[in-house]
């Protein structure tokens, strides 16, 4: 056979395979994303439903951020549901993988080719609102029925990342930080008050959770991506503090330095030296795997630990602990739904909005986040008592001991401060490089300037 | 008879590296294989479970039907092929071209096209948006068959030249003193010796557009014509990332590739070594 013959091989079977995922799918044009129990989502692609009336069917874009297997088929069931329901408005829903979704956003948005809505993490609003991306949703929740079904703090979460206190965002689902530990371990140690704890106390559980003989450490302390946002967490909540009093911040105020000193003293004994680079997934997977008997997440993991235990009775959900001040001083991040402001369909797109933030919604959808919903009539909803971990935050959260810390998501550069200047910093702290007292004023100094110019140039304009 | 320090010698400088080598290039594609074989809560246990026990392929079932690899590996599939056959034939003409004539400003060409390699892609994509929505062709597999040849010319054309180099001009003389055309001379005695340079651009390009993120999710806006690397990136969400379905995708999307590196290695090894010592 000639060299040419058996290449031929090569088109043909790359030909075969062509044909063979053309005819083997079973799957609708435009399907996917579904898991194997959840409902199936429509096609993308289908043409929508003719209108009964004269008027044109308005076809919305709908990019779902949250578009991984076990989300996507709950967004798009509710998109399908909403089309089903509608004869003038039609939503194509473009998931989006959630780690690059905000540069592809940025793309949109420099070339004039944003789509109508799109599902927002928290810490993306407000430097979307300062580029004047977002709609401003006020004028429509001034008349919108629904609105008093939202709950108010989430609302006042979302008013706040605009310097004009505007909302640009229906709320679909809030988080707070939250310490998993090992229940069973703890119970094996006599400490049952955890639900109680005070910062000394969690020292004291992670000491007493350590066992080198058996290679378990008391805690898995996240070095690696995210460590600025869940160290910046806990040193407020110790504080009990605001994180700008007078214009300036405490983050690196004595105690806390004294309590970050605390803090890092775990790593490498009662932590595995590994930490240094942990994100979530690792702090999870040492969790999860008994190396760990405790971790400093949010209700987002929650799955991760079912799926490891299999055992409800082995981990526990915790509110952060007491402050010094006797108080839960926290934050709530806010998840949710938002109109660029480049639509051509405002309301048909708040109309969308209104939908997926509607009670039936949204209590599937933090049913399946397992986070907090942000429709008051959920509240009441069997599921939301049964499942401890949420309840448990709930009763913390709503708690009249607890404060807000006033978390300055509100600053467009603060991720960015967390992630390019505290987190590498927080790295070489843990490395013995620099001093707890370098690393918090390093901290301190980047969020005064980001204040600085927040209310010069953008309160101020 | 071999002696005992020759023996040695073998084991210590040459089977042990190669298996050290051999374990350390295929153990994350065992991991992978593993991983894909097993159920989520297996995965992440200790103590660890090596061999799946029992295999499923539970993941491979879901990527393919549920999660929608089916559609992306036909959308990458067809991106591929199409941007490969382009590729592969702008690049014998480009590399004859840079290998047989003298022109002015050759090398200033050449200079350029080794420029291009040099510029982040990142920097490419709102431009390209631009241009790209304003031909209608956004969320269109023709943008990135277009980009994807752009992207990957210069350096197959380099690559060629060095194959074309390696062909004695007088086979074409012989055969234009038959009556052979220019044309003609480059298909019946160029290409027909150039195969191990054809098969060598062709695998480069392939594994370059197969691979190839940015462009795809930047430009595609449908779900419908996402590709394979966009589908794997979906299935890590913000706090969860179903291992075994993101290896069961890997293993799909890898499996082209191996294919095609069996099939062609003979020809690949010969192609490499031929263009690597030619001007």
């Amino acid at each position: 056979m000639s060299k040419f013959k058996k290449l031929t091989f090569v088109p043909f079977l790359l030909g075969a395979m062509l044909l063979a995922t053309a005819c083997g799918g079973n799957t609708p044009a435009g399907g996917g994303g579904t898991a194997p129990t959840a409902p199936t989502p429509p096609p993308a692609n289908a043409t929508p439903a003719p209108t009964t009336q004269d008027q044109p069917v308005m076809n919305l874009t709908y990019w779902v951020v949250n578009s991984d297997p076990i989300r996507l088929p709950v967004l798009s069931s509710h998109v399908a549901a909403f089309n089903d329901s509608q004869d003038r408005i039609y939503v194509e829903y473009v998931p989006i993988p959630q780690d690059d979704a905000l540069n592809r956003i940025n793309v949109a948005l420099s070339a004039n080719a944003a789509p109508d809505a799109t599902d927002l993490m928290h810490g993306w609003v407000a430097g979307l609102v300062l580029r004047d991306a977002l709609l401003n949703l006020e004028p429509h929740l001034a008349t919108w029925a629904g609105y008093n079904e939202m709950i108010p703090a989430l609302m006042d979460e979302i008013r706040n990342l605009d310097a004009a206190g505007n909302a640009h965002m229906l709320p679909a689902t809030s988080n707070t930080h939250t310490i998993w530990v090992r229940a069973d371990w703890l119970a094996d140690q006599g400490i049952t008050n955890q639900q109680s704890w005070y910062w000394d106390d969690f020292f004291n559980a992670i000491e007493a959770m350590t066992d080198p003989s058996q290679t378990r450490f008391g805690h898995s302390l996240r070095g690696g991506p995210g460590s600025a946002a869940t160290i910046f967490e806990m040193i407020f909540s110790n504080s009990g503090e605001q994180v700008f009093v007078n214009g300036n911040t405490t983050i690196n105020n004595p105690q806390n330095v004294a309590f970050l000193e605390r803090y890092f003293a775990l790593f490498g004994t009662h932590t595995p030296e590994g930490d240094l680079n942990a994100g979530h997934m690792e702090i999870t997977a040492n969790f999860g795997t008994g190396i760990a008997g405790s971790m400093v997440h949010n209700l987002g993991s929650y799955q991760n630990h079912v799926d490891a235990f299999e055992d409800y009775d082995m981990f526990e959900a915790i509110p952060m602990p007491y402050s010094v001040l006797g108080t839960r001083n926290l934050s709530t991040s806010v998840h949710g739904y938002s109109i660029f402001s480049g639509t051509d369909h405002p309301e048909a797109s708040f109309e969308f909005l209104t939908w997926m933030v509607n009670a039936q919604n949204n209590s599937e959808w933090n049913q399946t986040l397992g986070q907090l919903p942000s429709n008051i009539r959920v509240m009441d909803e069997a599921w939301l008592n049964n499942a401890l971990h949420i309840s448990t935050m709930m009763g913390a959260v709503n708690s009249p001991n607890t404060t807000s810390f006033g978390h300055p998501q509100f600053l467009p550069d603060f991720a960015s401060i967390n992630n390019n200047i505290a987190a590498p910093a927080i790295q070489e702290t843990l490395m013995g490089l620099i001093t707890v007292q370098e690393l918090l004023d390093l901290w301190a100094d980047a969020l005064n300037e980001s204040l600085d110019d927040y209310l010069t140039n953008v309160v101020g304009r | 008879m071999k002696t005992k320090s020759y023996w040695l010698k073998r084991i210590f400088l040459l089977y042990l590296p190669l298996v050290l080598i051999m374990i350390f290039i295929l153990f994350p594609l065992y991991w992978t294989v593993r991983t894909s074989l097993m159920y989520e809560g297996d995965i992440v246990t200790l103590p660890i479970i090596y061999l799946p026990n029992p295999a499923t392929f539970v993941n491979f079932v879901t990527a393919w039907d549920a999660v929608g690899f089916d559609m992306y590996f036909r959308n990458s599939l067809f991106v591929a092929m199409v941007s490969v056959v382009i590729i592969t034939f702008f690049s014998i003409f480009t590399g004859y071209a840079l290998s047989r004539f003298k022109f002015k400003g050759k090398n200033v060409f050449m200079f350029m096209m080794l420029t291009t390699q040099f510029l982040p892609a990142a920097m490419l994509i709102i431009p390209l948006f631009l241009i790209f929505g304003n031909m209608q062709l956004l969320d269109n597999h023709l943008s990135l068959i277009i980009i994807n040849t752009t992207m990957q010319l210069s350096f197959n054309s380099i690559l060629m030249r060095g194959f074309v180099s390696g062909i004695p001009i007088e086979l074409e003389e012989a055969a234009s003193i038959d009556g052979c055309s220019k044309i003609g001379a480059i298909f019946y005695t160029v290409i027909p010796l150039l195969l191990p340079g054809l098969v060598a651009t062709a695998a480069f390009s392939f594994v370059g557009v197969w691979n190839e993120f940015l462009f795809a999710f930047m430009f595609m806006t449908s779900r419908t014509n996402f590709t394979l690397p966009i589908g794997l990136r979906m299935v890590i969400g913000e706090y969860v990332a179903n291992h075994g379905l993101l290896a069961a995708g890997s293993i799909i999307a890898l499996v082209p590739a191996l294919l095609m590196f069996v099939y062609l290695q003979k020809h690949l090894v010969s192609g490499l070594a031929a263009g690597s010592v030619k001007g």
